[in-house]
């Protein structure tokens, strides 16, 4: 049954990271304007994503139909998306990230520089009260983090002392004192998806109320099927909420699904194109296990105390993918050594990758309602990365005792950040967005989230995403 | 040489040959990467709280901490016997579900038994890590806690 278009000033499809900071702006700016918020899942609380958690990763990995399934995309359907299941690390790109083509000759470069997203970061950062370090990092920044940094583990800070520029501690939105919305400083317990005293950022813990707005009409269980468009300009969104179809107008569509749905949905609409849904990709990460002589670990204040840099810039980059280290501090890694139980350190190292056109997510033959998503590989870039740690990890961690490191058999299966399948770019050709997030052909449809990474970069994407849904806000609006 | 010594050299020999072969052939990398499942064979074919004791024979620990121990565990991660190859952390964890770390007892003598406080399941009992650093206090933030040394 079909019923009368609704009209707003702002169709927003989805709640996680990229609608919400775009929202957060938006409502700045417009601060009365009609805004309607489509979210496919439902709206559960802090308490229920953590005794629901198992169900709604099976509804997340029913939504689509994944063609290789040795290769898991980990996302949650509901109100706030996967900031109800991420580990809230927020490293910002570096500089070169921007810019892999020109310093590097690889891939292409980002159509905008890292000085372009500075400030936004910042106010992501802000918004999320994110605790990162006084100095060090390669960051420039404008201001200060809002929270201090956490503690380093003794691993840590010799890391750190013998080379300052490249080991500094993780920014994170793990906050080191309650928030002024009342999240309470994180306590270390480690098992940050779950966090289960709420500390981390969420949608639902710090943007909650920017959906109550009396202007915002937000819908759960509202899943979109297509946005309407005629002569090159988007008018509208066709959704399905409790078994009625549904459709309503807005001068302005934004798509903030994730990388899955972000193309789908363009493809469902006709809006299809060589880049689009062409070029899925995640980071691929690896665990290491480092056994130390005489060098106790444990001492961090968070899940992930540091972060390294020394596998990441240089003339490598030429061949083989840039990564970061991690350094965690759970302790269920703890060495079963007598005397020696904290003489270990878990490290995770994330490599960067690149967009392969064999790794992408279409319409289905076999099934109207869901994306098939194929992953053929990671790029040969990623894997050359992976095939060097054994030689160049070593050299990374010179500055501890080191007495037996093991590096996992395989990659971790999955990072859960899913990313490039609606690339931004100058190019109509080779491109879907430009670098205010809009559509080449359709002006007043915006895409948001990390589906517009052109490439991968080892970072952990929501701060970027974040910050480029605060900067497409701001540019439509201005 | 006896035939006897003869039979024996030649059979060590050709264990020597028949082990460097079978090594080339599987690869060290991988027999050191399993290594750690051997490990944890220890104690195979006792009880679990046999293994335990065993493990920790020089830990003096509170009456019937094993048992409660072995009970939640088994809770967690379903029933474990005398031929189960253990998970990793079996031990471990027995360690961090006690108040072992939190009384200093990895850095000197307690002089007393370890409690069993609860099973280390940090989603059930959260803010529990006895081996976590405090965030950086103001006093230490203010004395420039965070930048780079």
């Amino acid at each position: 049954m079909r019923t009368q278009a609704e009209s707003y000033d702002l169709i927003l499809v989805g709640t996680s990271f990229a609608s919400s900071f775009f929202l957060l702006e938006y409502q700045r700016r417009r601060p009365g304007a009609r805004v309607l918020a489509l979210e496919r899942g439902p709206l559960l609380s802090h308490a229920e994503h953590g005794s629901r958690a198992g169900a709604l990763d099976e509804d997340a990995v029913a939504s689509f139909r994944n063609l290789t399934p040795s290769k898991p995309w980990v996302f949650r359907l509901a109100f706030g998306g996967s900031s109800n299941c991420w580990a809230a690390c927020t490293p910002r790109m570096t500089p070169e990230d921007f810019e892999l083509k020109t310093r590097y000759g690889v891939a292409v470069d980002w159509p905008i520089r890292y000085d372009d997203l500075e400030r936004h970061y910042s106010e992501a950062e802000d918004v999320m009260a994110v605790a990162g370090p006084a100095s060090g990092g390669p960051w420039p920044r404008s201001r200060p983090f809002p929270q201090p940094p956490h503690r380093l583990s003794e691993p840590d800070r010799r890391l750190q002392h013998a080379q300052p520029d490249l080991w500094c501690v993780q920014p994170c939105a793990r906050p080191t004192r309650p928030t002024t919305r009342g999240r309470l400083a994180c306590c270390a317990t480690g098992v940050c998806p779950q966090c289960p005293i709420d500390s981390k950022f969420t949608i639902l813990n710090e943007l909650r109320g920017l959906y109550d707005a009396p202007a915002v009409d937000l819908r759960t269980g509202a899943q979109v099927l297509e946005i309407d468009h005629a002569g090159g300009v988007a008018t509208g969104v066709r959704w399905t909420e409790g078994l009625r179809d549904r459709r309503a107008s807005a001068p302005v569509v934004a798509l903030g699904a994730n990388a899955i749905f972000n193309p789908y949905l363009l493809q469902r609409s006709g809006l299809d194109g060589p880049e689009v849904g062409r070029g899925l990709v995640e980071q691929v990460s690896i665990e290491v296990e480092v056994d130390l002589d005489g060098v106790d670990n444990f001492g961090g204040s968070t899940l992930v105390s540091a972060i390294g840099y020394p596998l990441h810039d240089g003339p490598h980059r030429r061949t083989r993918a840039a990564a970061l280290i991690e350094s965690h501090n759970a302790p269920v890694v703890l060495r079963d050594v007598r005397g020696r139980w904290r003489q270990r350190l878990g490290l995770r190292v994330i490599f960067e990758d690149l967009r392969q056109p064999g790794n992408r997510v279409s319409t289905s033959r076999d099934d109207a309602e869901r994306p098939d998503v194929r992953f053929e590989s990671h790029s040969p870039y990623a894997r050359a990365g992976l095939a060097s740690l054994p030689e160049a990890l070593p050299r990374a961690l010179d500055a501890l005792p080191v007495e037996r490191m093991r590096i996992a058999r395989e990659p971790n299966a999955g990072e859960g950040h899913v990313q490039c399948t609606t690339p931004m770019g100058t190019d109509p050709g080779t491109s879907v967005v430009d670098s205010d997030l809009r559509h080449h052909q359709i002006r007043n449809l915006l895409v948001l989230g990390a589906s517009v990474f052109p490439t991968c970069p080892p970072a952990n994407p929501t701060l970027t995403l974040s910050a480029l849904s605060l900067r497409a806000a701001e540019r439509l609006l201005t | 040489m006896t035939r006897r010594t003869f039979l024996v050299i030649g059979a060590v020999v050709a264990a020597g040959a028949g082990a460097l072969v079978g090594i080339r052939q599987v690869g060290w990398s991988r027999i050191e990467r399993n290594w750690g499942r051997f490990e944890r064979l220890e104690g195979f074919g006792r009880s679990p709280i046999a293994r335990l004791r065993a493990h920790f024979a020089w830990l003096e620990v509170e009456p019937g901490a094993h048992q409660r121990y072995l009970a939640d565990y088994q809770d967690a991660f379903g029933l474990v016997g005398r031929f189960s190859i253990l998970r990793p952390t079996f031990y471990t964890a027995f360690l961090l579900s006690t108040d072992f770390f939190e009384r200093g007892g990895d850095r000197r003598p307690t002089g007393r038994a370890v409690r069993y406080v609860s099973f280390y399941d940090p989603v059930i009992a959260p803010c529990g890590n006895p081996l976590a650093g405090t965030p950086p206090t103001d006093e230490e933030v203010a004395r420039g806690f965070g930048a780079t040394t």
